[in-house]
């Protein structure tokens, strides 16, 4: 065995440097990216809260927020902050990817949709010249084969579910939450008359049955995008053990917390 | 009068080495030097024993990103004069180190291959017929993307592909996302089993700074996301307006 046969055959023995959970703290874009995920975290908290009062209601205990409630708008504040941090951020990228695809699931052109060229007739298929290479690659791969190669990779419906369900809630919220928040967290305590004003006037609006579903929309796609924007936090941060694991915590508490939503909105009067 | 600036380079060898260490040169400073200058000038005169990749000089063959100072750059354009305080070279982030800036590209080789950055059609047309024709406007939709010069910049900016090496990746996206816009080409279904399974364009958090790292303009964080817009797109039409159809 000559030394050039050695050196070939020889596993090469290669230094790969870990990126470590604290990765997010090293550049401020990455910074930025980690604070435009956790807006979440504040549009959550405010339609918890939000929901305590319609159980608050129904338990006719309800008393509107006062000015004296100085921790109570300031957390509101706090939330209209972020929850607008989340509109801008979330809309600009919307607006930056977003197309209007009509008629092709992905579409192959854009400006020039509908506007066929010219396309001559197709007379022969494409050559059967190599038609060992899949056993070749196979025999190839055997050793280690990525997931990209195998013969079964599919698309995951279940992500594009949830990714389908998280891009709609973030546009909603990006587009309602604030106002809501604004208006019954902020200038409600501050004295303008609003729907959350007294027991009365929060009871007739919800008597809408309108008002409930909205509510309960709102509720839920904002649930379902922060469980999505949860779970990805998450996983940055280090808790990389079980995906699946991680997918059922998040979603299956947006949908618990969905539930929860729908019971007391539709049980109150 | 000679100037110099410190360089430090991170060096490994995997015979002699458990990790990387780092060892600084003491390099002339030249105000129109890029890095690669510099590394040039350290294997020329101060250090024959040390490994790297380059070849073009230009901006073009994307064999030289490092990582410089902390971030992926392209050394052959990127100016020595940015540092004048002195600076570090890394291999490029987040790949397996061979020896000194040398990273293992063969993950990224196989995920590049496995989306099909090539024209597939279902029936090629015969010669005889001519030319595919295209538009201005049918170029502009994929043009950015193809600019794509496989340095692999983005890989080493992406966290995500940091934390989980099954990513398939940003530029791989990319470039399947320019063959799926492009009108002459017809393998998107192909391409959307390997592009929208879980290891695929799922993986990604939206962090952008591929885009960011990106020497010649591509924008890899779009093509992600307008992939899954597109597959979510692809799949709630066909629920919708062909729940019983032949999905292929």
């Amino acid at each position: 065995v000559s030394d050039a046969a050695e050196l070939e055959t020889r596993p090469v023995r290669t230094y790969r440097r870990p990126l470590g959970n604290d990765w997010w703290l090293r550049r401020r874009s990455y910074f930025l990216y980690m604070v435009r995920e956790s807006t979440v975290i504040f549009m959550v908290a405010w339609l918890v809260w939000f929901l305590f009062q319609v159980a608050a209601l129904k338990f006719a205990s309800y008393e509107p927020p006062t000015i004296d409630d100085y921790a109570f708008i300031a957390f509101s504040a706090v939330c209209l902050f972020f929850t607008l941090w989340h509109a801008v951020t979330f809309l600009n990228l919307s607006g930056l990817i977003l197309r209007v695809p009509i008629g092709r699931s992905i579409p192959s052109s854009g400006g020039d949709q509908g506007r066929r060229l010219r396309r001559p007739p197709l007379r022969h298929r494409r050559g059967g010249r190599d038609h060992d290479l899949p056993r070749l690659r196979e025999a190839l791969m055997a050793a280690h084969e990525p997931w990209h190669s195998r013969a079964d990779v599919k698309p995951a419906y279940g992500h594009s579910f949830w990714w389908f369900l998280f891009g709609n809630g973030g546009g909603i919220a990006a587009v309602f939450l604030p106002v809501v928040i604004l208006v019954a967290g902020v200038l409600g305590p501050l004295g303008v008359k609003n729907w959350m004003e007294d027991s009365a006037h929060f009871a007739w609006t919800l008597g809408n049955p309108l008002v409930k579903l909205f509510l309960l929309v709102l509720c839920f796609l904002t649930f379902v995008h922060a469980a999505h924007r949860i779970r990805y936090m998450l996983f940055d941060l280090g808790l990389r053990g079980s995906v699946v694991a991680l997918e059922w915590a998040c979603y299956g508490a947006a949908i618990l917390g969905t539930i929860a939503a729908a019971i007391l909105l539709f049980t109150t009067p | 009068l000679p100037e110099f600036v410190d360089v430090t380079v991170q060096r490994y060898n995997p015979e002699t080495d458990d990790k990387p260490r780092y060892q600084t040169y003491q390099v002339p400073y030249r105000a129109d030097w890029v890095v690669l200058d510099a590394i040039l000038y350290i294997k020329d005169h101060l250090d024959a024993t040390l490994s790297y990749r380059w070849s073009c000089r230009m901006g073009i063959c994307g064999s030289c990103g490092m990582n410089v100072d902390g971030y992926p750059k392209l050394t052959c354009s990127t100016h020595l004069r940015e540092y004048r305080q002195g600076l570090t070279i890394e291999p490029l982030a987040n790949f397996p180190v061979i020896r000194d800036l040398v990273v293992d590209i063969d993950d990224f080789m196989a995920k590049l291959k496995s989306v099909k950055p090539w024209i597939v059609r279902e029936l090629e047309q015969p010669l005889g017929a001519g030319e595919y024709l295209q538009s201005n406007n049918q170029i502009d939709n994929f043009r950015q993307f193809s600019s794509c010069i496989n340095c692999m910049l983005c890989y080493a900016a992406c966290p995500v592909y940091g934390m989980e090496n099954e990513f398939l990746g940003p530029a791989a996206i990319a470039l399947a996302r320019r063959y799926n816009l492009d009108s002459r080409d017809e393998g998107a279904e192909e391409r959307v089993k390997v592009l929208a399974a879980s290891e695929g364009i799922w993986e990604c958090s939206f962090v952008g700074e591929c885009s960011a790292a990106c020497p010649k303009g591509v924008d890899p964080a779009k093509a992600i996301q307008q992939t899954k817009f597109d597959t979510v797109n692809g799949f709630v039409m066909g629920a919708m307006l062909m729940p019983f159809g032949n999905r292929r």
